[in-house]
């Protein structure tokens, strides 16, 4: 099966890199030669010790993917390290399976998204549609790109989105083969509709991590509902024993 | 629905294993329930009270020796025994238990017994139960009003053999209250079995009498009424008459043979007279009268010349021819003796009779008169036989039906004879067994009882419970949970794992 990733950006709005020493060039052409760090986050996909299960969901992100799908949503019906696990199940799946630019969008600061997010070395992208964009993003080993959804709702400037900002987010994100958003719980998306409007639009597939004896059927129903709501095509739901 | 789902298994119908892991998640129920039960049954066991049962066994008899068994024997139907239904139906019944009643009410140690039901938690004293009597016109009947509701929760009837041996428990929360109550059923049991066959006598009785009466107004209807006497009086007139046309015919017999005498004397009298002088026999007879003189003469001449002493030659010739001619005429005379002798013998006859002849000739007409009337007589009396007779025929031929009805009305009236004798001495159809003296004690649920209940109660209530708990909760435990309770939407896998 060989991948497909689909461009966000229409073609009259190619991004242009400001290359000024800092920002690294987010084109999934320019990320062919990697070091010897770029297959760090791959081991990941051998320390899985439900390796079916990494492989079963992998193979079904691998087939959206093939079909056109580059950006997966996961969520939960409550914060739990399982999110994060299955976020970093499907880069490593990935990872493992191609040469592909990930971003991984997220808030978490702890856990294993969140030590990626920390450990990785910090950069800037710079550059401009009809206004100056940067947006901050950790590199982690050449494997992936981590960005918060406040690094990126910051590009709106405060303001109420605008197409100039989405184009912007657009080519922010263009610069990726894969992206996966760690979408926060609804409530969160909930106080500030506005601005999680205009990343929401991005997600083209959402799965909902389902975990044990912690989530109710109500709550899934609820968040399948919202997104719904939003447009964003339901994937499916993941179990998760913890 | 879609959790019911999660229950249902297409083999058992329950899916025990998926109950068996509910059990375990809700293992909070699964210990609380049991503990609550348990506790429950305790307390159950703990406060019942001791029952007390007095016992007695009995059976019924189909044979003679009881009166029922007589009546229906009389009557020609087969004996019908007592079952248990009609047993508990006599018992319970509101004839009976105010009897029964009114033998507690006056036995001397009433006022000992505990009324209160065996399975009640609190107990009440006797003025308590008795309380709604207070005011009533009769508190005596008030009372036998309300132990007659509450008798029958102290009783039970047991079909030890069916349908031959029975008993009879008297469970209560005191032991004399067992006991007297027993005998006091027992007591009035017997003697409603004997009111029962007085009546099933008199009963009996009324039917036989209604029916001797419809068969004999059936007979009286039919003319049959007085059907024997009738027939008997028509036989002895048919007797009667045949005696008087026998002795009839016997007079008219005797008559006419009397006048046939009498006739034929007159007729030899008067044939004796006129027999004639012309007749041979009259002429032999008096050849016969002439010879014999001629042979006296002949014999004196011979023996007087046998007399002479000097007899010639001369004379003995004429001697000789004398006899010889005596000899001649001794024979005629003898050939003539036996045709002469009736006339002789007429001729007296004739002389002697001779003047009877106008008696015979009056007798004769008496007679001839005598049996005119006789037979005059008999044709009457044929008459009336033959009128007697056709009575008598058509009384015979109703005699079957006679007979039939009759035969019925008898068997009826030696019916009602033997039931008449029977009520004399009445008999129960029952016989009891002496009331076992040692009566048992026990609570109405044994320990036994309580454990399996309280087992089979812990296991449903908390089925229930966790049943309940389950379909309540939304909170999503497996992935077979999730997968039923959004059959629509993928479950893509299961989250990884990292070590």
């Amino acid at each position: 099966m060989g991948l497909k990733p689909k461009k966000f950006l229409p073609d009259e709005f190619s991004y242009k890199d400001t290359n000024d020493g800092v920002s690294d060039i987010g084109s999934a052409s320019n990320l062919k030669d990697r070091s010897e760090n770029y297959y760090k986050i791959s081991e990941y996909f051998y320390r899985v010790e439900n390796h079916d299960q990494l492989n079963k969901i992998g193979k079904s992100f691998e087939k959206d993917y093939a079909n056109g799908v580059k950006s997966f949503a996961i969520t939960s019906t409550e914060e739990s390290i399982s999110k994060q696990n299955t976020i970093l199940g499907i880069a490593s799946y990935f990872d493992h399976l191609a040469n592909l630019n990930v971003l991984i969008v997220t808030n978490e600061t702890r856990g294993p998204l969140g030590d990626f997010h920390s450990q990785g070395k910090k950069m800037f992208r710079k550059y401009e549609t009809h206004e100056k964009h940067e947006v901050s993003y950790t590199k982690y080993h050449e494997s992936l790109d981590f960005v918060s959804f406040r690094e990126l709702i910051k590009m709106s400037q405060g303001k109420r989105p605008t197409k100039d900002y989405e184009i912007a987010l657009d080519i922010f994100l263009e610069a990726y083969d894969l992206i996966i958003w760690d979408v926060p719980s609804v409530e969160e998306i909930a106080m500030d509709k506005q601005l999680y409007y205009t990343v929401s639009l991005k997600f083209e597939s959402l799965s909902v991590v389902v975990s044990k004896s912690k989530a109710t059927g109500n709550k899934v129903k609820k968040i399948v509902e919202f997104f719904e709501n939003y447009g964003v095509p339901l994937k499916g739901l993941i179990y998760s024993e913890s | 629905m879609k959790k019911l789902d999660l229950l249902v298994s297409n083999i058992y119908l329950i899916d025990f294993k998926m109950f068996f892991k509910l059990f375990k998640r809700y293992w909070y129920i699964s210990l609380a329930c049991p503990i609550l039960v348990v506790a429950f049954c305790g307390y159950l066991y703990k406060s019942q009270h001791v029952v007390y049962v007095s016992e007695v066994k009995f059976r019924t008899s189909n044979d003679d020796s009881s009166t029922q068994s007589k009546v229906f024997k009389i009557i020609g139907e087969s004996s019908q025994t007592l079952d248990l239904v009609q047993i508990q139906s006599i018992i319970t019944s509101w004839e009976f238990l105010p009897k029964v009643a009114n033998d507690l009410l006056n036995d001397p140690e009433f006022k000992s017994f505990n009324l209160n039901p065996v399975g009640t938690r609190t107990l009440k004293s006797q003025e308590e139960v008795f309380a709604s009597c207070k005011g009533a016109l009769s508190v005596r009947d008030c009372k036998i009003n309300i132990l007659t509701g509450i008798i029958p929760g102290f009783i039970k009837v047991d079909e030890i053999s069916t349908s031959v041996i029975f008993g009879i428990k008297a469970a209560t929360l005191s032991l004399n209250f067992s006991e007297v109550l027993l005998k006091s059923i027992v007591k009035e049991f017997k003697l409603s079995r004997v009111e029962t066959a007085k009546g099933t006598i008199l009963q009996q009785r009324n039917i036989m009498r209604n029916m001797l009466s419809s068969k004999k107004e059936e007979l009286a209807e039919k003319g049959l009424l007085n059907f024997y006497d009738e027939k008997k009086l028509q036989e002895q007139d048919l007797g009667i008459i045949g005696n008087k046309i026998s002795n009839t015919k016997t007079l008219i017999s005797r008559a006419s043979s009397q006048y046939d005498d009498i006739a034929a004397s007159i007729s030899l009298i008067k044939g004796k007279k006129t027999a004639g002088v012309a007749s041979q026999n009259r002429r032999d007879y008096e050849l016969y009268e002439s010879l014999k003189k001629k042979a006296v003469l002949v014999r004196n001449n011979i023996d007087s010349l046998k007399n002479s002493s000097d007899l010639s030659n001369t004379d003995q010739g004429i001697i000789a021819s004398l006899e010889g001619q005596l000899r001649s005429y001794e024979i005629q005379i003898k050939r003539l003796e036996g045709k002469v002798r009736n006339i002789a013998s007429d001729d007296k006859f004739v002389a002697e009779q001779g003047d009877k002849l106008n008696d015979l000739e009056l007798k004769k007409g008496v007679l001839k008169k005598s049996i005119q009337e006789h037979k005059k007589d008999l044709i009457k009396l044929e008459a009336e036989r033959e009128k007697i007779a056709k009575n008598l025929a058509v009384l015979t031929k109703r005699e079957k039906d006679w007979v039939v009805i009759n035969k019925f009305i008898n068997q009826i009236e030696s019916k009602i004879i033997s039931l008449d004798l029977i009520s004399t001495s009445t008999l129960p159809d029952v016989v009891f067994e002496s009331i076992n003296p040692n009566s048992k004690e026990f609570k109405p649920t044994s320990k036994s009882q309580i454990i399996a209940f309280s087992i089979i109660l812990s296991f449903l209530l908390t089925f229930v419970v966790i049943f309940l708990r389950f379909i309540s909760d939304d909170v999503i435990f497996s992935r077979e949970e999730l997968e039923k309770m959004f059959d629509g939407i993928e479950v893509i896998g299961e989250a990884p794992k990292f070590d």
